[in-house]
């Protein structure tokens, strides 16, 4: 009896030691407490710069005497590290986010506007961020520093182009093939198809002016197995940046996107249903190892047709186009380093009609001879840290947007295109010099993908890029008109269903 | 004796008890009170706990969830195939060994080895061979078995892959626990089986069996417990794609696919996750025990 209720009242003190510690870590609303071995902390959510970033920080530690103390990570688990370090007591005085992570630092207060930073300098640099760059909830407030550009488009060797055509400079021909319609590029990659196949094929119209294939297949030419290096195992090269382009003829922004209303969504259906038609057109003339890749079970299996299958595949000149972003560069370095100079971005054509397009002042022509390009990741400053941390973070980025050391450290440590880049920037990179002539001349797309639910990871990849990959890319045989509206009312509906 | 256990009980049992508290018994209950609330995994909707409580809503939710149902229901057919199968195997494989006499510590050895390979590691390796090798040798042309390719492509199919998959897993130390539980078999009850006239099945039925009992509690529950809770084989093998999320990738999707994360609901999917697993392994064991008889 004794032992029965020592126990019971043991049972009792844990349950209610437990509850008083939930209720502790829940809402306890702790004051920001001043951390004792660094003065303020970075988490940076971006691998690809972690060692730069690290070198960078040295050196403004040497200039300016603080210690701070940096974190660097780029996986898809970033999400889930901010947060627990968020809710621990070392909280991160800058940290990064986007427009999905937004929503949650918003809620919570724990994200600082810009439009009422305490450091002037900085305050200016965010108002200059242009409009459609902007990091906000809905539209009226700008929470982040861009942290770079990036961009993607149809990625081809110019040399390839050069001597399937028998040009004497590409020039005229890259400029003909950004102005042309999606018919006249959809005769071109059905050309190019009969060239791979039989050595022969008749004049394509771009832009109105005429090119004839060369004569004779060349040893790089006879190597093409197909037109585009696909990757149909991995869902977010269609669902998300794909599923994109059709966003694009809908919303403006990722902020758009994500303030969508239903009637929006409804309109999504038009542009996906032309999107379809050119991805039945891409994966019907997709590039393998020893042939043409035909669609059906090999076509998403991840040994025959993952991201880094269809980079080497266009690296070793087996396609003539990979739809990918300048972040594959480093990839492309490290396997056929001799094609990187003739590297150059072509935009990604859809057949709309003015009519599908709801973007203010956004035309058809423009639309296709534009890029998509937009801000993966921003700089965002922590209110929940003490004012002195939130003020030095503050000081740090306007030192590295402003300064002429900071700008240099963006571009030549970083390798990252600048939001406010000019013509003065300038990379050994092709590939992103070509996304600054895109910037500069005005061609260029939004990210509405990152604003679709759940940043693309549901929306994108689960809904749109599964309906493609588990019903359609992994069957053989044609795609029919009617698919293409089955699967664009099912990707609409998939979005309707999650709306809230 | 028991003068010692009462002095020495607490001094003993504290750092253990205090242990448990703070990673099982805390968390738990912290995550049971976060399920009734809209927790977003770094703030509470509406500033603190209770006004961000939603009672009963994060569990209604959760039922009316497609998604969720789906990954309950493929689990639950997931655990009974592989249960069975394991199980199966690893008795077999006992058995055999239980006749091989000479070089049963190698097979014991080899047959143990695919326990030791993480799930992730293992999962990408099968990922490998259900794509290629199976796909290539039962493909047309091969044995033509059109079930066994391309079976990750498939929800049917890739229970039955993750069947085969965990089934070789775990076959091997299931079999060390069989084979633990007939050697405790005292060798005069066949020889009484024998003159009585029983055959091999009679006496398997009979004597075999009845005796295994305790080991079958052990190989059910530890079974049933980690196949209910499989995670990263089934991240693996197809991370998801055709339908294929069991419970605790469908937990850990939820926070993915929301955008604040919803923890909240994620919690309350945890902790009626917990109650099924609970509810399913003490009914097993006690079942079982039941059925376990003295020699």
């Amino acid at each position: 009896m004794g032992m029965r209720t020592t126990r019971s009242r043991w049972t009792a003190g844990a349950a209610a030691f437990a509850l008083g510690a939930a209720l502790l870590s829940g809402c306890g609303s702790r004051e920001a407490k001043v951390p004792a071995n660094y003065d303020f902390y970075i988490f940076n959510g971006k691998s690809e710069n972690a060692q730069a970033m690290e070198e960078v920080v040295d050196r403004y530690e040497a200039e300016t005497g603080l210690t701070i103390k940096l974190f660097s990570l780029g996986t898809t688990d970033v999400a889930e590290t901010l947060r627990s370090e968020m809710n621990s007591s070392g909280k991160p005085a800058l940290f990064s986010t986007n427009i999905g992570g937004v929503m949650e630092w918003s809620e919570s207060g724990a994200i600082l506007d810009l439009n009422e930073a305490s450091n002037p300098e900085l305050k200016a640099l965010a108002a200059d961020v242009p409009e459609a760059l902007r990091l906000s909830a809905d539209g009226s407030q700008n929470y982040g520093i861009p942290y770079n550009i990036e961009g993607y488009g149809l990625i081809v060797d110019t040399r390839m182009a050069e001597q399937l055509f028998d040009l004497k400079n590409p020039q005229s021909f890259l400029e003909d093939f950004k102005a042309a319609t999606y018919d006249e590029f959809e005769n071109l990659v059905n050309q190019v198809e009969a060239y791979i196949a039989t050595g022969q094929a008749e004049e394509v119209e771009l832009n109105g002016n005429s090119y004839g294939f060369a004569a004779a297949k060349t040893e790089l030419t006879s190597r093409l197995t197909g037109v585009f290096a696909e990757a149909g195992a991995e869902k977010w090269t269609y669902g998300d940046h794909m599923g994109n382009m059709a966003m694009n003829a809908v919303f403006g922004s990722a902020v758009d996107a994500r303030n969508a209303s239903e009637e929006q969504v409804d309109e999504l259906e038009a542009p996906l249903e032309k999107l379809v038609r050119t991805l039945d057109l891409y994966s019907s003339r997709a590039a393998g190892m020893d042939g043409p890749l035909k669609r059906g079970p090999s076509y998403i299996n991840s040994t025959t047709a993952s991201y880094d299958v269809s980079v080497q595949l266009f690296s070793s000149g087996k396609a003539l186009f990979l739809k990918q972003g300048n972040w594959v560069y480093p990839n492309i370095e490290k396997l056929n380093a001799d094609i990187l100079p003739t590297l150059t971005f072509l935009p990604i054509k859809l057949p709309l009609e003015q009519g599908d397009i709801k973007v203010e002042g956004l035309t058809v022509e423009k639309f296709n001879r534009s890029v998509p390009e937009f801000v993966p990741s921003y700089y965002a400053i922590n209110t929940k840290v003490t004012k002195r941390e939130q003020e030095l973070a503050q000081q740090f980025l306007v030192w590295l947007n402003t300064t002429e050391e900071g700008r240099r450290a963006v571009v030549e440590d970083f390798q990252f295109i600048p939001y406010n880049a000019d013509e003065s920037v300038k990379f050994d990179n092709a590939l992103n010099n070509s996304l600054i002539e895109y910037q500069l001349a005005g061609d260029t797309l939004s990210n509405p993908f990152n604003g679709s639910p759940a940043g693309g990871a549901y929306w994108g990849q689960e809904v749109f890029g599964s309906i493609l990959q588990e019903r359609y890319y992994n069957r053989e045989g044609e795609w029919m008109p009617d698919d293409y509206r089955t699967i664009a009312e099912q990707a609409v509906q998939g979005w309707k269903d999650v709306m809230y | 004796m028991s003068g010692y256990y009462k002095k020495w009980f607490w001094p003993l049992a504290l750092p253990g008890l205090i242990l448990f508290a703070a990673v099982v018994l805390v968390p738990f209950l912290v995550g049971l009170f976060y399920s009734f609330t809209a927790w977003r995994g770094t703030y509470f909707v509406g500033g603190s706990a209770w006004s961000s409580f939603v009672g009963l809503e994060n569990y209604a939710r959760i039922f009316r969830s497609r998604q969720f149902l789906h990954a309950l229901l493929y689990t639950l057919e997931f655990t009974a195939l592989a249960v069975v199968s394991i199980g199966a195997a690893g008795l077999l494989l006992a058995l055999l060994l239980d006749y091989v006499g000479k070089r049963v510590a190698l097979f014991r050895t080899v047959f143990f080895l695919p326990n030791l390979l993480g799930g992730l590691a293992l999962g990408f390796i099968w990922q490998f061979i259900f794509q290629n090798v199976f796909t290539e040798m039962f493909g047309e042309g091969g044995l033509n078995i059109a079930f066994l390719t391309n079976m990750t492509q498939d929800s049917t199919k890739n229970l039955f892959a993750l069947v085969i998959m965990v089934t070789w897993q775990m076959a091997g130390y299931m079999m060390i626990i069989f084979v633990a539980g007939l050697n405790n078999i005292p060798r005069d009850l066949y020889e009484a089986g024998s003159l009585d006239g029983a055959n091999a099945w009679t006496k398997f039925r009979y004597i075999t069996l009845p005796m295994l009992m305790p080991s079958i509690t052990i190989v059910l529950f530890l079974t049933l417990a980690s196949c209910l809770k499989l995670l990263d084989q089934n991240v693996a093998l197809t991370n998801g794609s055709f339908n294929t999320s069991m419970l605790s990738l469908q937990i850990l999707r939820t926070v993915r696919y929301t955008q604040p994360p919803d923890y909240g609901q994620a919690q309350a999917q945890a902790v009626v996750f917990f109650i099924l697993v609970a509810i399913i392994g003490l009914v097993q064991v006690y079942i079982t025990k039941k059925k376990e008889v003295d020699a």
